[in-house]
């Protein structure tokens, strides 16, 4: 690295002061969440916009914990994230890379069909889902709800694979077509190693999407109320008239947990370079 | 014929990769859109099966609905604003995010990613908790000074009510184009760019030049994405107005919501889901039919200066 | 090299926990509610074989937290029956998951009421009590709790009314410091409260002058229609009509445009605006929040229902000097008390459950004096068994305060369906803008001729009313609006609907 001028590093310096002070009032109601589900109700509500507890009520853990039923309704939800996001990123990469990179016979009538119901409206009932997944004998079961929330992640993902394999240049899959390679090998030793940016973030998004998904699980799981999920389990706080905010930050700063490691794990997935892996 | 049956059996791995993901949505994204379209004919409030045909009487009310065509302008001027503010952002956030000379970028990224894992519920107290707290200071300081009469109430304003969502959309969402943003531009190999300065290109030269042509195809997508997205806003906005004051920050998302959820004091579901549906099933033919003449427009322009070119030279 | 082998061996791990965790969930038995003990001695008869009961709510909060624990008391008088309790996060997402539980036959053995009583009839969802019901059991409730389209259907009794009517829903909160801080103090020492709408303007005015930006007068939101609709509510007592019914119900019109109240209230609202008494937020309020502000004394009354009490004594429990006071009165007097309709039923049976016994014997539960003495004791709510909320069953002050202020202005209203039962057929499509938005947009000024609007409400509220009539009588019903007019009708009194000969 070239030696940088002592003004080039003040202006980095001031910069990143200023990212950061920007940044904390970005992540503000984040953190207010965080402080809250610290406080006691009576200084929750008057303590305005304060940040600080005035006594750390960590007892709200244990009750949010076990009020919420997170034990049971944890094993729910990490099956049900993980499964719907593996089916995510498997189906879409695949149906992404073959509709970028060949042209074969329907597929403008594939790209059409998709891309109409991207502007329609998946309709406001979930009735013809539910009768759906009735017929196929899957109610009050995971799956459903695993079958449910990836097939309606199918859309956005796949073209966002489409999009990003037309970016990738050609020149590694030409010379492995030359060696005789089919076209599966090329998708599992070429393409899919360097899409990594892109399974990464699609893989966060569905976990977040899954993590907090609500309806579906419910409304799939009515006879079976023990496989419901965290978010079902978190709404316990909620009521008609009034709702017990400090309980409900704490269950939700628990349900966050899983988020924020999954988040800094698949990073550098989508941040670490890929032109490494081009030249390997 | 035997051309077509070749191709397809030269083309079967193809097939093999995009059949499942297209079988998912035929099931559960096509089928239920055709669904719905069946619902719009009909009066049903969401119990049982549809009895009461009403062919395309919903769709005629809709047209001279006002409440609709205010919800229409709110949307159009909420999405309006919000993409190209909220991608330029976006795309700046992701660049200097992508530096290598800044420190701590995994903080940083995970700061702009938060409100994304927030709840909107959450964002809903916050707002208004800070309008009510802070906002009393600014206003009563305003007031010291004589520019204001009363305190401004941000939300309850119709004047100031859209503008206040807008910028609560623009913050609670842009992470997911900085995310996509950042991932693209990995995608770039930084030999470009050395080579480039080499050459004696400047920061914005190679932003330009190099960054923008390589991540487009990834960006028409996020532009797509957002772009329908923010016309299906619906969240923030109930959550922080309810559609209010008197419909002023109304959305076709809030709108459609009243229909289809509409509870009376009784308890009495009024919930017209035929209607709610031919209302979105609209507003969806619509956003079509304005992309397409926008499309056609982009290409006409397109030909009219080749052809221009063409007879220039 | 190493990091790809560390994120392979992450992801295997993740996968296999996972499907661990999958073929246990899958297949694993329903889980036991938490905290059901079992009967320790040895009882003298062998218990009838375990049976367990669905029960769905959607209040959640304290009175949430109130079934659990009568299920768990249930639970130890009949150790063979767990009723439990699943609980749904609001309305709306009760009603759909109800609908589809029903088409898919995992319908709950007992429930609250989501939807409306008549739309469960219709839909055949519920099941009559009258197997298990005796006279005796009816005759412990007071007249009028059992009555047609309300819980009770073509003579058979599906539900019991558990709340107590008739009330009035809305009361005022006083914050007794800001009152003393502005001198509204009289002779006696005590504070006065606005008895009149006149009052409730003129002492907003005072004490937002006391308060010089640190405190006003009144608190109002207008984010929810809803809570705007009860300042309308207010014209009863000058003998106006109002929800359910929001016509003349002595002549079958809508008198929003003609009948003076109205207008007074709307300049009620604005002036109170105009003098600057509100609260600059009104667009942040809503009747979920409304009390927290309230506790920090922003202001120094709010208008809402009894139900806050218990907020502030749960979350602000440091709050206490407040006082709840009967809504205020017309300038000119009283010319109205506030008319209720019949109590709806709140628990029902299931018509698909497997267990009716079982679930008969939880609905008794609810109907029983111990249950009522616990809920009002409680606060959540006050009994249908009026000798139940005396102030000294009633432990919080508040909540007694609560009960006196919802008890002094309301009385029961003609109730067309007590006469014909087929008018609960007739259900005119909602008017857009309705009440509450309509208020809303007077309120802000979005509306500037209030008296058009007015005006124009009555004229497309009358056109609903009248074309909901037509469509029934076209299915064959014999309604008409004459069903609809009491001409005896005397505001200030109970009315008692009789059946048509």
């Amino acid at each position: 690295m070239r030696p940088l001028g002592k003004r080039r590093v003040f202006l980095r310096i001031a910069f990143h002061i200023a990212l950061a002070v920007s940044g904390f009032f970005y992540m503000y109601p984040f953190a207010w969440m965080l402080s809250g589900s610290l406080k006691s109700q009576p200084d929750l509500l008057g303590g305005g916009l304060n940040l600080w507890p005035q006594r750390l009520a960590w007892g709200n853990y244990a009750q949010a914990w076990q009020r919420a039923r997170f034990g049971i309704y944890f094993r729910n939800t990490v099956f049900v994230t993980v499964m719907t996001t593996l089916t995510v990123v498997v189906l879409t990469s695949l149906a992404g890379y073959a509709l970028a990179r060949n042209d074969f016979p329907g597929k403008k009538f594939v790209v059409g069909a998709i891309l109409v119901t991207m502007f329609l409206p998946r309709g406001y009932t979930v009735v013809p889902i539910f009768e759906l997944v009735k017929r196929l004998g899957l109610l009050n079961t995971l799956w459903a709800v695993v079958l449910v929330n990836a097939a309606t992640a199918m859309v956005f993902n796949t073209f966002l694979f489409v999009g990003y394999f037309a970016t990738l240049p050609r020149e590694l899959e030409e010379a492995a077509t030359i060696d005789g390679a089919s076209f599966p090998r090329i998708y599992w030793r070429i393409a899919l190693p360097l899409a990594k940016p892109m399974i990464g973030t699609v893989a966060l998004f569905e976990f977040i999407d899954n993590w907090n998904s609500f309806f579906i699980p419910l409304v799939f799981t009515l006879g079976r109320p023990d496989l419901r999920t965290v978010v079902v389990g978190m709404y316990a706080f909620v009521g008609q008239h009034s709702t017990d905010w400090t309980l409900m930050y704490a269950a939700a700063t628990m349900s966050l947990l899983p988020t924020m490691i999954v988040f800094f794990l698949l990073q550098r997935l989508f941040v670490e370079g890929v032109a490494g892996a081009i030249r390997g | 014929m035997h051309n077509l049956w070749s191709s397809i059996r030269k083309h079967i791995w193809s097939y093999a990769f995009v059949m499942p993901m297209f079988v998912l949505f035929l099931g559960f994204t096509f089928y239920p859109l055709l669904a719905s379209v069946r619902y719009t004919f009909y009066n049903w409030d969401g119990i049982g099966i549809p009895k009461d045909f009403v062919g395309f009487k919903h769709y005629i009310s809709i047209a001279q609905d006002p409440f609709f065509w205010n919800a229409f302008r709110n949307t159009f001027v909420y999405t309006i604003v919000l993409v190209p503010t909220q991608l330029t952002l976006a795309l700046g956030l992701a660049v200097i995010l992508n530096s290598n000379w800044l420190r701590a970028r995994s903080v940083f990224r995970f700061i702009f990613f938060s409100p994304i894992v927030t709840s909107s519920a959450v964002v809903g107290i916050v707002i208004s908790l800070a309008f009510t707290v802070v906002g009393d200071d600014i206003s009563k300081a305003l007031m010291g000074v004589g520019v204001l009469e009363r305190p401004i109430d941000w939300l309850g304003n119709p004047h100031t009510a859209l503008w206040v969502v807008i910028a609560v959309g623009i913050w609670i969402s842009l992470g997911y184009p900085l995310i996509y943003f950042l991932a693209a531009l990995q995608s770039i190999e930084p030999e470009l760019y050395d080579a480039a300065r080499v050459d004696g290109a400047g920061p914005f030269s190679l932003f330009w030049r190099i960054t923008i042509p390589l991540i487009r195809p990834v960006g028409l997508v996020v532009l797509l994405i957002t772009t329908l997205h923010s016309l299906r806003v619906f969240n923030i906005v109930q959550v922080m107005t309810m559609g209010g004051p008197y419909f002023a920050t109304d959305v076709v998302g809030t709108f459609i919501y009243r229909q289809a959820f509409y509870i009376d004091e009784a308890g009495d579901s009024e919930a017209r889901l035929g209607y709610a549906s031919a209302a979105a099933l609209f507003m969806g033919l619509l956003v079509m039919g304005i992309s397409l003449l926008q499309i056609a427009a982009v290409r006409h322009a397109a030909r009219q200066r080749s052809e221009n070119r063409i007879a220039q030279s | 090299m190493r990091s790809r082998f560390l994120r392979a061996g992450i992801l295997a791990i993740i996968i296999a926990s996972a499907m661990l965790t999958g073929c246990g969930a899958s297949t694993g038995t329903s889980a036991a509610p938490t905290a059901i003990s079992q009967p320790s001695a040895p009882t003298a008869t062998p218990l009838p074989e375990p049976v367990t009961i669905t029960f769905w709510e959607c209040w959640g909060g304290a009175t949430g937290d109130f079934m659990v624990e009568e299920a768990d008391r249930f639970h130890e008088q009949y150790p063979w029956i767990t009723v439990e309790v699943s609980h749904f996060s609001g309305r709306g997402a009760f009603r759909e998951a109800f609908a589809l539980a029903f088409e898919s036959e995992n319908a709950p053995d007992t429930f609250i009421r989501g939807h409306s009583f008549m739309q469960m009839i219709e839909n055949g969802w519920i099941q009559p009590l009258d197997p298990w019901l005796t006279p005796e059991w009816k005759a412990r409730f007071p007249e009028g709790a059992f009555s047609e389209t309300r819980n009770m259907w073509r003579g058979e009794t599906y539900s019991f009314t558990p709340f107590a009517a008739p009330g009035v829903s809305r009361v005022l909160y006083i914050n007794e410091d800001l009152f003393r801080e502005a001198g509204l103090v009289d002779a006696d020492g005590d504070i006065q409260t606005p008895e009149t709408w006149g009052d409730l303007r003129s002492m907003a005015a005072q004490i937002t002058e006391a308060g010089k930006g640190e405190f006003y007068g009144i608190g109002i939101g207008i984010k929810d229609p809803r809570p705007m609709v009860w300042w309308f509510d207010l014209a009863t007592l000058a003998g106006a009509p109002m929800t359910p019914y929001d016509y003349d119900l002595r002549t079958g019109k809508f008198v929003y445009s003609t009948h003076p109240a109205f207008a007074q209230i709307i300049e009620l609202l604005l002036g109170m605006k105009e003098d600057g008494s509100v609260y600059p937020h009104e667009g942040t309020i809503d009747d979920g929040n409304i009390y927290s502000f309230f506790g920090q004394a922003k202001f120094a009354m709010f208008m809402s229902g009894s139900y806050h009490a218990n907020n502030l004594s749960q979350d602000l429990p440091d709050f206490q000097n407040y006082r709840i006071v009967p809504v205020p009165v017309p300038d000119e007097g009283q010319t109205g008390e506030v008319p209720s309709t019949p109590g709806q039923g709140h628990f029902f049976i299931s018509a698909q459950s497997q267990h009716p016994d079982e679930a008969w014997l939880w609905i008794d539960w609810l109907a029983s004096r111990g249950f009522h003495e616990r809920l009002v004791s409680n606060g959540i709510g006050f009994s249908i068994f009026a000798d139940l909320n005396k102030p000294e069953s009633i432990p919080d002050v508040h909540q007694a305060q609560a009960y006196e202020a919802s008890a002094a202005h309301g009385v029961f209203g003609p109730f067309p369906p007590a006469r014909n039962p087929d008018t609960a057929l007739v259900r005119p499509e909602p008017v857009v803008p309705d009440v509450g938005d309509m208020l809303i947009g007077i309120y802000t000024g979005q509306i500037e001729d209030w008296q058009q609007a007015l005006v124009d409400l009555d004229a497309h509220k009358q056109a609903a009313l009248e074309a909901a009539i037509q469509e029934v009588r076209e299915d064959g019903v014999d309604v008409s609006i004459e069903d609809f007019i009491f001409l005896d009708w005397n505001p200030m009194e109970n009315y008692v609907t009789k059946p048509a000969e």
